[in-house]
């Protein structure tokens, strides 16, 4: 037996039509002989046919529009950052993979002692610098290219 | 639809403008409710559109694509509401001056004038009941895609129903009494 209170917690599931089919029958049972119940479960009923009809909100005058053209701006900066970031990949492989070159080949031209390795470091060391310079410049000529481009199209 | 989403997987902005124009009003008006603020909505909406072009690979066709785009939409006024105000998906934190007009006037605009109320009343629930009661009532979705698109429990969603239909009733009933008397 289900006490008036467990019924009237129902009354919101009820009203909106989500209980099972027993508690809703139990629920409808209660209502018959509970006026107080009836009377709340009906103003239930009409706050949720109200809900159901409020007024929308007025959309904004180029939603759509901004909308698109937010999206081909983030779209076209993706594209650009992935760009940079294989560009940037691509020097960092070429860094390392020439470092290892002069390394290598130094060794074998110039032995393998104490003096030699001074030497190789230093090779390797303008080599680094070189490439990341190198790499700056592509950069930085990249995205002149794309301001050109940019200000063409605009 | 199928043919739609692939288009929108290859980056087709043609394909985005007709999902965009399908889905306006009612995406906008989901951000409405949840943000209680239609410049907010707008920029949440806009952003909601570029989520949905950086994971669109990722969705699964398997699923609603309606679902999956208001979880994008709910994750993202979720965060705002954070952002603005911890405690706000659990207190109200906005509420719509209300101004009830002489009895004459409302003779004369009763039905109007109860919706405004309502969405009045409405407007001042904690965002998490309101948002369950536009899927539910607005979006007209079933409980267990509520709790899909939120990643929360079906017992959750039922209880966030029945107590924000609860206290909408009591609110409404506060604002209007006069009219909500059976």
């Amino acid at each position: 037996m289900r006490t008036h209170q467990s019924m009237q917690a129902s009354l919101p599931l009820a009203a909106a039509g989500e209980l099972s089919r027993e508690e809703q029958f139990l629920v409808e049972e209660h209502l018959k002989g509970c006026p107080d119940c009836t009377c709340e479960f009906a103003r239930l009923q009409q706050v949720i046919t109200e809900l159901r009809f409020l007024p929308d909100p007025r959309l904004p005058d180029y939603l759509l529009e901004r909308t698109l053209m937010g999206a081909e701006q983030h779209a076209a900066n993706s594209k650009e950052r992935r760009g940079e970031n294989i560009l940037l990949t691509g020097a960092v492989a070429m860094g390392w993979l020439s470092n290892l070159a002069v390394w290598l080949f130094s060794g074998y031209a110039l032995g393998n002692d104490y003096a030699s390795w001074w030497l190789r470091l230093a090779a390797s060391m303008v080599l680094s610098w070189s490439t990341a310079g190198v790499a700056a410049v592509l950069l930085s000529c990249q995205r002149r290219i794309e301001r050109r481009s940019y200000v063409l199209a605009s | 639809m199928n043919a739609e989403i692939e288009r929108l997987q290859r980056h087709d902005f043609g394909a985005l403008s007709t999902f965009i124009t399908r889905y306006q009003r009612r995406l906008f008006r989901y951000l409405v409710r949840m943000v209680n603020d239609s410049n907010i909505a707008g920029d949440l909406f806009q952003q909601t559109w570029i989520r949905v072009m950086e994971r669109i690979r990722q969705y699964n066709q398997d699923k609603s694509f309606e679902s999956w785009l208001f979880s994008i939409a709910h994750n993202l006024a979720v965060d705002h509401l954070r952002r603005r105000q911890p405690q706000s998906l659990e207190e109200s934190e906005f509420v719509e001056p209300l101004t009830c007009p002489d009895p004459s006037a409302l003779e004369q605009l009763v039905s109007l004038e109860r919706s405004e109320v309502l969405a009045g009343a409405f407007s001042s629930l904690p965002a998490l009941y309101r948002e369950v009661l536009v899927l539910k009532f607005e979006e007209e979705m079933k409980l267990e895609e509520i709790a899909d698109l939120l990643g929360a429990r079906l017992s959750t969603v039922k209880s966030r129903l029945s107590r924000g239909l609860e206290r909408l009733r009591k609110q409404f009933e506060e604002s209007y009494p006069q009219k909500t008397k059976i």
